[in-house]
């Protein structure tokens, strides 16, 4: 296994325009980890994984790639170790799967310089793990949500980084897709090495899959550390407000959450 | 494995042929317009004739009618016709909107008040409006850009409402010069105003020529990453694209061909409007298809420009014609985005 990529931010001052989403936020992403990023809508998960990448410019601070602040590697090489996959992706109507993928290659080729052997290679392996072989030759625009989020994934994945940070992955997905595309991505990095960042907003998977949990709110981190000790009922109570009991999952050895709805725990207190 | 990459190599090949096949056809339209203005107008010509006026020979009159009218015309409306169909494309390309193109945005008519203004005012040289116009079509993107941004984005809804804005501003000054114009002025103007190939200067289009062999090779290295970039700006920079830079490259590439291309004809109505959606239609939305957007410009420009001088008992500047049939589509496409048929993102 190799060691992968350092990606570590100081100082972070980051938002839109005029206004501050977070401040004074540093980070160290844990390498060669799955770490799993929660916390309730709009604290600014996203924001963060954007800056991380150079998505959006910082108002302060500086993020650091295996010691070199991150402006200094031009895009290419950044995109040779770092892949995302956004929240929020249109569909290019006419591209087929296949060629989507192929676009995964991008940051491996020249001007001009067609796919090579090992790019076919790449986007063969990227589809055979997403289970999209069999609509390689479908057009994007013609897939289901869940397909097409696949079919990004498998673009991610062509692009064979040595951190993965992924958005909201599984939000189109059923049941079955969300966990095949977590094992999907801890084979990954049982294999390779590949450092993940997932933000999640489903906390029983966040608790089973994660090396690492990160609890954002209101644009900070506000507890840091393994499932048992991020996943308790205070942390919940403070995070999402959210009244819970805890048990620990008798399978997976996790805690796993019992969401109590408001009406309900009104009635038991 | 090695099964699936022959069958995408014979999916991708069939894409290339077809692709390929619809250029040929637009290439052998666009020459098939060029033979026809050149032979037909208000004296047809045989081709014994055109050959013998080229090879020296041939009557005065040919010769002025070969060398002073139709040469000059067919070849201005072609290269005018393509800097019009890229400029246009590439803007509605990068805003992923049909409505975000230069004749909407009011650059072109900025770019006319600007060359009107120093044709009138300076009796400054045709080289000097070319100028002006590419000076003011810089402002009016950079001030509606400006106006626009919100934070690190740009609103579109409000980005093309400015842009009508300015253009009815600058329409109000285009009538306002129009009225101090001296009367000597004035039919040159209006011809010119409304778009038409009768004025063109060979020095003016020189220079958009030059402007061409130098942009041809710049549009075919930026082909990849303009790609990458119709995937979405944020997917596109995550992949290695330098996105910024790219599009303001791009956009000073519109600009230029646009704002050269009105300094030469004035504001041919609508025509970089027609090229995007007629482009897409034929050629699919996710390649960069800058030389079929640029033969569709220069087909739109010859084919209205041969029909308005032959076709009607006046005759009518090419800006007319095109007028008419881009009306109905920019209609259509107002409602489709009244309707949130067009997503842009
Ligand atoms: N492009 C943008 N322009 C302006 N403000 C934005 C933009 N994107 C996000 N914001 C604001 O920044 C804050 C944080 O948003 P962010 O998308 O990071 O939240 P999040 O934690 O990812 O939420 P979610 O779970 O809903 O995805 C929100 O208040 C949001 O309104
Ligand atoms: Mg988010």
């Amino acid at each position: 296994m190799i060691k992968a990529a350092q990606l570590t931010a100081e100082n972070l001052r980051i938002g839109y325009g005029k206004r501050t989403v977070i401040d004074q936020l540093t980070i160290q992403i844990p390498a060669n980890k799955i770490s799993v990023l929660i916390g309730p809508n709009g604290c600014g998960k996203s924001t963060l994984i954007r800056a991380l990448t150079r998505l959006i410019p910082l108002k302060e601070g500086t993020v650091y790639l295996n010691g070199n602040q991150l402006s200094s590697y031009n895009s290419k090489d950044i995109a040779k170790l770092i892949s995302i996959l956004p929240q929020m992706l249109s569909a290019p109507e006419d591209l087929t799967v296949y060629d989507l993928v192929c676009r995964g290659r991008y940051p491996y080729r020249s001007f001009f310089q067609p796919l090579s052997a090992e790019d076919h290679q790449q986007v063969e392996w990227a589809l055979k793990k997403t289970q999209m072989v069999p609509l390689a030759n479908r057009k994007v625009a013609d897939l289901s949500g869940g397909q097409r989020q696949r079919a990004w994934l498998a673009t991610i994945l062509a692009q064979h980084t040595e951190i993965v940070f992924l958005d909201e992955p599984t939000t189109y997905l059923d049941i079955p897709f969300q966990l095949e595309i977590l094992d999907l991505l801890k084979e990954l990095n049982e294999r390779e090495g590949t450092t993940i960042v997932i933000v999640l907003h489903e906390l029983n998977l966040a608790a089973r899959y994660a090396d690492y949990l990160f609890a954002m709110k209101k644009g900070r981190i506000i507890t840091t550390g393994s499932a048992s000790e991020v996943i308790t009922k205070k942390n919940l109570k403070r995070i999402f407000q959210l009244e819970s009991e805890i048990i620990t999952d008798p399978i997976y050895n996790r805690p796993l959450i019992i969401p109590k709805s408001s009406v309900h725990s009104e009635r038991i207190q | 494995m090695r099964k699936r990459f022959a069958k995408w190599y014979v999916a991708n090949f069939k894409n290339y042929t077809r692709h390929f096949n619809k250029t040929i056809f637009l290439l052998l339209l666009l020459i098939l317009l060029l033979v026809v203005s050149i032979k037909y107008g208000d004296v047809k010509l045989s081709w014994s004739e055109i050959f013998s006026t080229f090879s020296g020979e041939g009557s005065s009159s040919t010769k002025f009618i070969l060398f002073s009218l139709r040469f000059p015309r067919v070849f201005g409306g072609l290269l005018v016709g393509m800097s019009f169909g890229i400029g246009g494309y590439i803007f509605q390309k990068l805003l992923h909107n049909p409505l975000a193109n230069p004749n909407v945005l009011g650059m072109t008519s900025v770019s006319s008040v600007a060359a009107m203004a120093v044709f009138l005012f300076f009796e400054a040289s045709h080289l000097f409006m070319s100028a002006a116009a590419v000076v003011g079509s810089l402002l009016t993107v950079i001030i509606a850009f400006g106006l626009a941004k919100d934070g690190d984005h740009i609103l579109q809804n409000r980005f093309i409402l400015i842009g009508i804005g300015i253009q009815a501003m600058a329409d109000a000054l285009i009538s306002y010069m129009m009225i101090k114009a001296d009367p000597s002025d004035l039919s040159t103007l209006l011809q010119w105003l409304s778009g038409s190939l009768n004025q063109i200067e060979t020095n003016q289009l020189l220079v958009l020529l030059i402007v061409f062999l130098i942009f041809s090779p710049v549009l075919a290295f930026l082909q990849r990453d303009f790609e990458q970039i119709m995937l979405g700006d944020e997917i596109a920079q995550s992949l290695g694209v330098d996105v910024n830079r790219i599009k303001v490259i791009l956009y000073l590439i519109s600009i230029i061909y646009t704002a050269l291309a009105t300094a030469i004809t004035g504001p041919i109505a609508f025509i970089c409007f027609l090229v995007g959606p007629i482009t897409d239609r034929y050629f699919g939305k996710t390649a960069a298809n800058f030389l079929p957007a640029a033969l569709v410009g220069a087909i739109l420009v010859l084919g209205a420009d041969w029909i308005g001088q032959n076709v009607f008992p006046v005759r009518l500047p090419v800006g007319v014609l095109t007028g008419i049939v881009g009306a109905p589509v920019l209609l259509v496409t107002l409602i489709n985005y009244a309707k949130g048929e067009i997503v842009n993102d």
